[in-house]
């Protein structure tokens, strides 16, 4: 089942009281509004037929006055033309617990009628416990506050529900996916937003945009129910949008939803910038190769190599090069690392066959006799590079490494807190106390960002995506926003052993201008695969193969929502 | 749930898997090794320790290196693969009789293990395997030699370098060698 923390569904509380009866309180009843009017009387435990409860009922002559006024513009057969409802409508009166009569009689007939049950009393007049609870779940479909009280944006709920009823309010919604949905209509007109616990339609709606957005819900899929995994999908995508990260499913979401989502059986696929990576015939690249304690730094340096190789790239050594040569594959002083090796590969762009000229910069943990100059090697890198990559550890979050985990000197701190998620593991405080005290983040050490206008950062490392928050939001990374920064990340922790392949597959697309949507699908397939092969040397069968499943879903994107050259497919 | 079950699964809590792996390191169970290994490589650094000391209290070390010896190369290579992983200095002995394996594949795991290693017999087998046919198998020697420690390994590195075609494999060694030239802590 999808949710932590879901408030249960429309289950229907036994009825208070006894067991003959509908029980009523006088706590709240009928109450005109705004004028003042004598409250209706209430029985308490009192076995009353319908017809007496109507006569005696003080609030009839309210209900003669509103009678005598205009419609409140109900609709349905089962609802239009009574004078009480109708006054409801318009605002002029609500129902409350304890009301009774002909009017109240109506309101059951007609939450019946939409698919609100009252199992014990029916349509017997008195409204109670059992009728507010099916006006609560009423309340809860539609998107209103749940108050049990009958008030005009409830009884035009209901009354949209019912056959003739009035057609959904203009709500801005044009998606062909979210406009039909009363629920979501109301949130659209300013109503409570959907929180956590809600289900219905519209919730399932929303989960399959996002879903076809690219915020992946692996457990649990679009089933309707609001719960966790739908939660960080919702702040996901409300990050990208620059909008309150409250994970709920309010107007400001669903409006960029509405916009950002493809239609119907439509999926997006997103693409990288490449008109703007290739503008200017270079792809300036450094792939940066994290310390590991099990040793894996080399086997991934060797693996990435091979694939370079076989890609085409070959060693080049600036240093041998003429000034001009080196102004021409982008490796001049600007960008030279004397303790880095480069691959160099002449490439066509696809789309429109001119030559790119694409130099890949390798940095390790023995590019510099010293952690912290690799690290600050790896900062120069995020400062000028188009295409930065990094393998290795994500250090709980806190960001990239160079060197053992049991010393600071080879962080470059993105955010020293880590994982925020409630459901990730928090950085140790042993591991804390090697990087100094106060340094919260090496991203406001930043001193400009490539000459291009766009850069594309992909962190294969445990449970990157976190590191999408800090790298995004406006003003925390020189003059990076989300439109000129797009970051992929990892959902899931990612396999010391493939970190090379994922390195080497993702400079195979961005040289082919193959869409990001293929591109993670290929990188998920490769964890797929790894862990299929751990479990075929004995990893243990049925959990194995239950979680085997999730590693699907391994890579997120951040920024690439809005970028030219997206499709639907 | 079964400890094993908590353990593998990633969605747990970084406590509950330390505990899980602590939990069949006292049930002795050697079946579990697989999985141990299989976590071991999506674990962060806690986890890692408490899988890696699951690990040696099973005995995981002592019947790989028997599989360094099996008769099918994809086993032995299995095996140097998860050595490379526990870096357990009481294989180093196993793993320098295995380096000149005769599968390509296994010799090259064997010799990244051994690069994870220091000690006589392992500087030995890295500076020979420095003349290995197999270029993945110069490159992990060079690395190795790199983190020996021991002070011949510059000379050893400047050799193989003037002698080396390969431009990867000279990737490696300059790597190595800065790393061989860094002053001792």
């Amino acid at each position: 089942m999808s949710s932590t923390g879901g408030v249960g569904g429309a289950g229907r509380p036994a009825p208070v009281g006894p067991s003959t009866s509908q029980p009523t309180t006088p706590a709240t009843p009928a109450t005109p509004a705004p004028a003042p009017a004598p409250a209706a009387t209430a029985t308490s435990g009192t076995s009353r037929t319908a017809a007496a409860a109507h006569a005696a009922d003080p609030a009839a002559s309210i209900l003669s006055a509103a009678a005598r006024s205009t419609t409140g513009g109900l609709q349905s057969t089962a609802l239009k033309g009574d004078a009480t409802l109708e006054a409801v409508a318009r605002g002029e009166r609500t129902i409350a617990q304890g009301a009774r009569g002909d009017s109240v009689k109506k309101l059951q007939q007609a939450l019946m009628a939409a698919g609100y049950p009252l199992p014990r009393y029916g349509a017997d007049g008195g409204y109670g416990n059992e009728g507010m609870t099916a006006v609560k779940a009423l309340q809860r479909d539609a998107g209103l506050p749940q108050t049990g009280t009958v008030d005009a944006a409830t009884i035009r709920a209901l009354d949209r529900k019912l056959p003739g009823g009035a057609p959904p309010a203009p709500t801005g919604l044009t998606n062909a996916r979210f406009s039909g949905d009363s629920t979501l209509a109301a949130v659209a007109a300013g109503r409570s937003p959907l929180g956590a616990g809600s289900r219905g339609e519209g919730v399932k709606a929303v989960q399959q945009a996002l879903m076809d957005l690219g915020f992946d819900l692996p457990r649990y899929g679009a089933d309707g129910s609001l719960g966790n995994e739908a939660k960080y999908a919702l702040q996901r995508f409300q990050q990208e949008k620059g909008i309150p990260k409250t994970g709920k499913i309010d107007k400001a979401t669903l409006t960029a939803l509405d916009r950002a989502a493809p239609p119907p059986g439509k999926k997006l696929e997103t693409f990288p910038e490449y008109d703007k990576l290739y503008a200017d015939g270079r792809l300036d690249t450094t792939i940066a190769i994290g310390f590991d304690e099990h040793g894996t730094t080399d086997l991934t340096l060797r693996t990435t190599l091979n694939g370079l190789t076989s890609q085409g790239y070959r060693r080049v050594y600036p240093e041998r090069m003429s000034a001009a040569e080196r102004t021409k594959l982008g490796v001049g002083p600007d960008r030279f690392e004397a303790g880095a090796s480069y691959y160099h590969r002449k490439f066509n762009d696809p789309a429109t066959g001119r030559p790119v000229e694409a130099v890949v910069k390798v940095i390790t943990p023995d590019s510099a006799s010293k952690p912290e100059d690799v690290a600050a090697m790896f900062k120069r890198s995020i400062e000028r590079d188009e295409v930065v990559l990094y393998g290795g550890h994500a250090r709980y979050g806190t960001g990239p490494d160079f060197d053992h985990i049991d010393s600071g000197r080879g962080n470059f701190v993105i955010d020293r807190s880590g994982n925020k998620r409630a459901d990730r593991d928090r950085p140790p405080g042993h591991m804390l106390d090697h990087i100094e005290p106060g340094r919260t983040t090496d991203l406001d050490e930043l001193s400009g960002r490539p000459a291009g206008g766009y850069q594309l950062l992909f962190f294969n490392a445990c449970s990157t995506e976190e590191y999408n928050h800090n790298l995004r939001d406006t003003g925390a990374f020189a003059g990076r926003d989300r439109g000129n920064t797009d970051v992929v990340g990892s959902t899931i922790p990612t396999r010391l052993g493939t970190n090379g392949d994922h390195l080497v597959r993702f400079m195979q697309g961005i040289t082919a201008r193959e869409s990001m949507t293929s591109i993670n699908r290929a990188q998920s397939s490769i964890e797929v695969a790894y862990l299929e092969r751990l479990r075929d040397q004995g990893a243990t069968g049925e959990d194995w193969n239950k979680l085997i499943p999730t590693a699907r879903y391994t890579y997120s994107e951040s920024g690439f929502l809005d970028n030219a050259g997206n499709k639907f497919n | 749930m079964s400890a094993i079950a908590t353990l593998a699964d990633w969605e747990r809590p970084e406590a509950e898997r330390i505990e899980a792996a602590r939990t069949i390191a006292a049930s002795k169970d050697g079946g579990a090794i697989p999985t141990l290994f299989a976590v071991l490589e999506g674990a962060e650094v806690e986890l890692a320790r408490a899988v890696l000391t699951a690990l040696k209290d099973l005995g995981a070390a002592d019947a790989l290196a028997k599989d360094l010896k099996a008769k099918e190369p994809e086993k032995r290579r299995l095996a140097a693969e998860r050595l490379a992983l526990l870096q357990d200095p009481r294989s180093s002995a196993a793993l320098a009789e295995a380096a000149k394996d005769a599968d390509p594949k296994a010799r090259t795991t064997v010799i990244r293990a051994l690069s994870l290693l220091t000690g006589p017999k392992v500087y030995d087998a890295l500076d020979a395997a420095l003349g290995d046919p197999n270029a993945e198998v110069r490159s992990y020697a060079a690395a190795g030699l790199g983190r020996s420690g021991d002070a011949r390994a510059v000379a050893a590195l400047e050799r193989a370098f003037e002698k080396e075609e390969d431009e990867t494999v000279k990737d490696f060694i300059e790597r190595a060698l800065r790393r061989a030239r860094r002053p001792a802590k």
